[in-house]
């Protein structure tokens, strides 16, 4: 049969029920298996591990010292800024274009005005003029006849033009021309003194110096050679020229020289420094560095070569004093109290300029069709601009960080620095992305002591409290009431009004301001567990009161504290973050976000950039902790679990 | 009802008394000489015991608090040593624009949070609730000078030449101006009289509202918009969070399930049974906020250059006029203390258990 040899079916249970032995888990761990189950607590804890491994590797992580005022910046971090953006968000680099124009037609010169807000382009008989912060076009001045030269007043209220027969003012302010004047001789060249008083009109061999109260010549200087340089010293008193072997300086006033400085070949170039203090000559193979007040040579040097269009690159406030030349095809640089030769920047055309941005970080070297930009410090080759045409006019914005170019019938400026600092360069010169990351160490510092004084202090009061009751208890309470009447940030800021100033004081301020909260919490966990029958039965063996107090009863209280604790960081940061922003907490150069945001908040129209990241750092800093803080609450309490 | 208003009243004087008492050790604690430090460095003995004499800085420290707390009561609360005029003038002047914020503020923070929070709570655990509770755990993470900055970067910089420029800073535009209601109404005041109606003056939006100038209240609102938004979205936060919770609360209760049976509109089932329920906690996180509020003020008005209390502390501070911050610090506090009075009155009429306990 067959069934014989089938085997008995031996239906066993299914297994619908299995005991399970669940290793016995210690509170902290399945306190943290239910925190991680939470995706904004993991996301907390991962900002925070970030942030712990910042503030740790601050030093590699920073590009630069924190506190270290830049020396080889460009200089857009300084005075005021272009057009504001967010670095990380696309701020034109190096060698893209600030401004944009086009004229009407082929431009001969173009300048910037004298505060570097307008922008003037001159092709034959007319003036352009843009604005150079939103590049709109604003008026067209007309002049009968070619214009040969412009000149922009101090305070860009009025151009100076000069053509065949006439000096033309025009004013700026009414768009339309104030006055003419009759070309006194075949003057070609014009110029404004440093405070718009007079001014000078130039041809070969005679100079002109007018006065703008009367709008006359009132002394003329007669030259016996061509002239090769005419230039105002700052004050506007004395009027350098260069003709022939000698550069000459004439008192305005008089019309008289008071000084000859002799060369023994003809001179190529005369130049004044910033303040007018030195002049720097060049003639033949040797570049002269004259003092302004005293005339003397302070120094001759000395090269194999022709040497031409001698220029200053100085930062007296940093100690940069150097003196630029070019010969042929090479731009020099040398230092002027030493004499060293420091850079040799080869063009690749004849030099036709050369020119230092304001600080001195930064040279353009230009010939008939190459614009090139150097590093000063380095004598690194930074960006290079060449046309087909010609270029007619360059020369560097006031703020240095960037050379206006007139190519063709087209005018740019030419931003000339590139995106090393990742977030900008603040408004005292220092890295912005340093800062920001050094920021972070003091950030969780200042949360994590002022939040560990304050549950040390408020859990002991609290504590205590709540254990022995009566009078103990209301005395301390009502103390803790009066504190809690307080909003919290004017409480902290009366606090460090009496303390002063200062990163500690604010500290103090904060944890004081931060204990009533926790000794509250600490004393309703204690009132909830000091009649637990474990705690009876502990008085009952005759325990201390301290030890109940410590080893039983504020263990079993505990949870509730870590939640208020972490969640009271964040609220920590953000009120030392606003001390500092009010000037009270963290110094001037201490890099803490507040501070930063404090001392850069005027130039959130102009900078946006410095204020964002700060601002940024604090907040996602204070996130983390509360994200962790409502995770943790959650973990502990799997009452509010939903 | 009455009683219980009267023992929350009475349970109060003590803490004014311990604001009192915080704010005159503020002045006693300062380093440094009194005297010196209000008159300088070079003021001679006998003109300090004069000033010591004048102040009462000689009597001993128990009469000097109780001629303190006799002069606040009195209304009388120092002179300002930097404008050399008495605090509560410069107190008429500077406390409108402050409520005028914090009014914007909380209408902003309520109008708004309230109904994230429901909605959150509605569609509890869909993408909306997510969201809005990832942007309120933002809101309350954002430094409030800092939001401040920005928008008032993005509103009056960015979108300048569009239709949503708002001004970034002042209170009225150059040039405009909204006469005051008393003098519109022709009603004569001036010296203490016109205490009471120049604060209300003060508060432009409703002085442009009294005199129905229109141009000028939606002036005024504008510069208004800016602030708000800033000082309001902590509280805005808070609030929408509170809500949610509140009412996710309220809304497993077993009288909506009857509701809902009973068929009653979804609408009616979440306002009129579960949000009108679930308001209690709410309204008492309205008024704890408010302590933030005032905090945002005082860090917001530099920054929109609003000329409020806020700026004024500031200004103080940096300029150590030291009768001006313990007055506003003081001023600061019992407003605070009764906004916490009105809100445990508000509390106990809404949940009568509460006046019972």
């Amino acid at each position: 049969m067959e069934s014989t040899g089938q085997s008995p079916e031996v239906q066993l249970a299914a297994a619908d029920a299995t005991v399970i032995t669940r290793p016995p888990k210690s509170l902290w761990r399945e306190t943290l298996e239910r925190l991680l189950r939470k995706p904004s607590a993991v996301v907390g804890l991962v900002i925070l591990g970030t942030l712990l491994f910042i503030a740790i590797f601050a030093p590699v992580l920073a590009t630069h010292d924190p506190l270290q005022v830049l020396l080889d910046v460009p200089e857009e971090g300084v005075g005021k800024r272009d057009k504001p953006c967010i670095h990380l968000f696309g701020c034109p680099g190096a060698g893209d274009s600030l401004f944009d124009a086009t004229a009407a037609s082929d431009i001969q010169m173009a300048a910037l005005s004298a505060t570097n807000s307008l922008i003037s382009a001159t092709s034959d008989n007319t003036i352009t003029i843009w604005n150079r912060g939103s590049g709109k076009k604003l008026m067209d001045l007309q002049a009968d006849q070619p214009i040969f030269a412009i000149n922009w007043s101090p305070n860009d209220q009025k151009i100076l033009g000069i053509t065949e027969d006439e000096v033309i003012v025009w004013d700026v302010n009414r768009r339309q021309v104030d006055r003419t004047l009759e070309n006194p001789g075949e003057a070609t060249q014009v110029k404004w003194n440093a405070d718009g008083t007079r001014f000078l009109t130039a041809s070969d061999r005679r100079v002109d110096l007018w006065d703008t109260l009367s709008w006359g010549v009132v002394s003329t200087i007669e030259l016996e050679s061509d002239l090769t340089e005419v230039a105002w010293n700052s004050n506007g008193t004395l009027v350098m020229t260069a003709a022939g072997r000698q550069v000459q300086l004439w008192n305005v006033f008089t019309g008289t020289a008071v000084t000859t400085l002799e060369h023994e070949n003809p001179v190529t170039s005369a130049r004044f420094n910033r303040g007018s203090t030195r002049i720097v000559t060049t003639a033949g193979t040797t570049l002269h560095v004259w003092n302004a007040a005293s005339f003397a040579e302070e120094r001759v040097i000395e090269y194999d070569q022709p040497l031409d269009n001698g220029a200053w690159s100085e930062d007296l406030s940093r100690g940069v004093e150097r003196v630029m030349a070019t010969s042929g095809n090479t731009g020099l640089m040398w230092n002027t109290r030493s004499g060293e030769l420091l850079q040799e920047f080869d063009h690749g055309a004849p030099i036709e300029q050369i020119a230092s941005s304001p600080l001195a970080t930064r040279i353009f070297t230009k010939s008939e069709q190459l614009l090139r930009v150097w590093d000063a410090t380095n004598g690194e080759h930074i960006l290079s601009q060449e046309t087909d045409g010609v270029l007619t006019s360059t020369a560097w914005q006031t703020n240095g960080g960037g050379i206006l170019v007139a190519d063709g019938d087209a005018v740019n400026i030419l931003k000339t620095s590139d995106r090393q600092y990742i977030m900008g360069v603040d408004g005292n010169v220092r890295d912005q992305f340093s800062r920001v990351i050094y920021g972070t160490r003091l950030s969780l510092l200042v949360g994590l002591t002022t939040v560990t004084l304050a549950v040390i202090v408020g859990t002991i009061s609290g504590a205590i409290a709540g254990f022995l009751g009566g009078w103990v208890d209301n005395v301390i309470m009502r103390i803790m009431d009066v504190m809690l009447a307080f909003p919290s940030l004017i409480l902290a800021i009366a606090v460090v009004t009496v303390l002063g100033p200062g990163l500690i004081n604010a500290l103090t301020a904060i944890s004081i301001v931060f204990i009533p909260a926790y000794a509250r919490v600490a004393r309703s966990g204690v009132l909830s567990v000091k009649e637990e029958d474990f705690v009876t039965a502990d008085r009952a063996l005759g325990v201390s009161q301290v030890r109940i107090l410590f080893r039983r009863v504020l263990p079993n209280a505990m949870a509730p504290l870590i939640v208020q604790a972490t969640l009271g960081i964040g609220t920590a940061i953000l009120d030392a973050a606003a001390l500092s922003f009010l000037g009270l907490g963290a110094q001037p150069p201490t890099p803490e976000w507040g501070a930063m945001l404090g001392a850069e908040r005027n130039q959130v129209f102009t900078a946006p950039h410095l204020v964002f990241y700060p601002g940024i750092a604090i907040m996602i800093t204070v996130l983390a902790f509360n994200l962790l803080g409502d995770g943790l609450r959650d973990a502990l309490d799997p009452r509010l679990d939903r | 009802m009455a009683s219980y208003l009267a023992r929350r009243l009475t349970l109060a004087i003590p803490v004014l008394l311990g604001i009192l008492f915080v704010t005159f050790s503020l002045t006693r604690l300062l380093p440094g000489d009194p005297c010196r430090s209000a008159l300088g460095e070079k003021a001679t003995d006998e003109i300090c015991d004069a000033f010591n004499d004048r102040y009462g800085l000689n009597d001993p420290i128990y009469e000097q608090f109780r001629i303190y707390i006799s002069d606040v009561l009195h209304g009388n609360l120092g002179e300002s040593l930097k404008f050399g005029r008495p605090v509560t003038e410069l107190m008429v002047e500077r406390l409108p624009v402050t409520l005028e914020l914090s009014f914007f503020a909380m209408l902003f923070a309520v109008t708004v949070g309230i109904p994230l929070g429901v909605i959150s709570a509605y569609y509890h655990n869909s993408s909306i609730d997510v969201g809005t509770m990832i942007w309120a755990n933002i809101g309350v993470s954002m430094p409030v000078f800092w939001l401040g900055l920005m928008l008032s970067y993005v509103f009056g910089v960015v979108l300048k030449d569009t239709p949503f420029w708002l001004p970034p800073t002042g209170r009225l535009t150059a040039g405009q101006s909204i006469e005051p209601f008393y003098v519109a109404w022709g009603l004569n005041v001036d010296g203490d009289a016109l205490t009471l109606p120049g604060f209300i003056a003060n508060i432009n939006t409703l002085n442009a509202l009294l005199v129905r100038d229109w141009d000028g209240f939606v002036d005024a609102f504008k510069h208004m918009v800016l602030p708000a938004i800033a000082v309001g979205t902590i509280p805005l936060s808070i609030i929408a969070r509170m809500t949610r919770s509140s009412l996710l609360e309220v809304l497993g209760l077993n009288y909506i399930r009857t509701a809902r049976a009973k068929g009653v509109r979804e609408m009616g089932v979440v306002v009129k049974h579960g949000l009108r329920n679930a308001l209690l906690p709410v309204v008492t996180i309205i008024g704890l906020s408010l302590g933030s509020l005032l905090s945002g003020a005082v860090l917001t008005e530099t920054v929109f250059g609003l000329s409020g209390v806020g700026r004024i502390l500031y200004d103080s501070i940096t300029g150590r006029d030291y009768t001006v911050v313990q007055a506003f610090t003081l001023i600061i506090a019992v407003f605070f203390v009764f906004i916490n009075l009105i809100v445990d009155a508000l509390y106990a009429y809404l949940d009568p258990r509460i006046r019972l306990e």
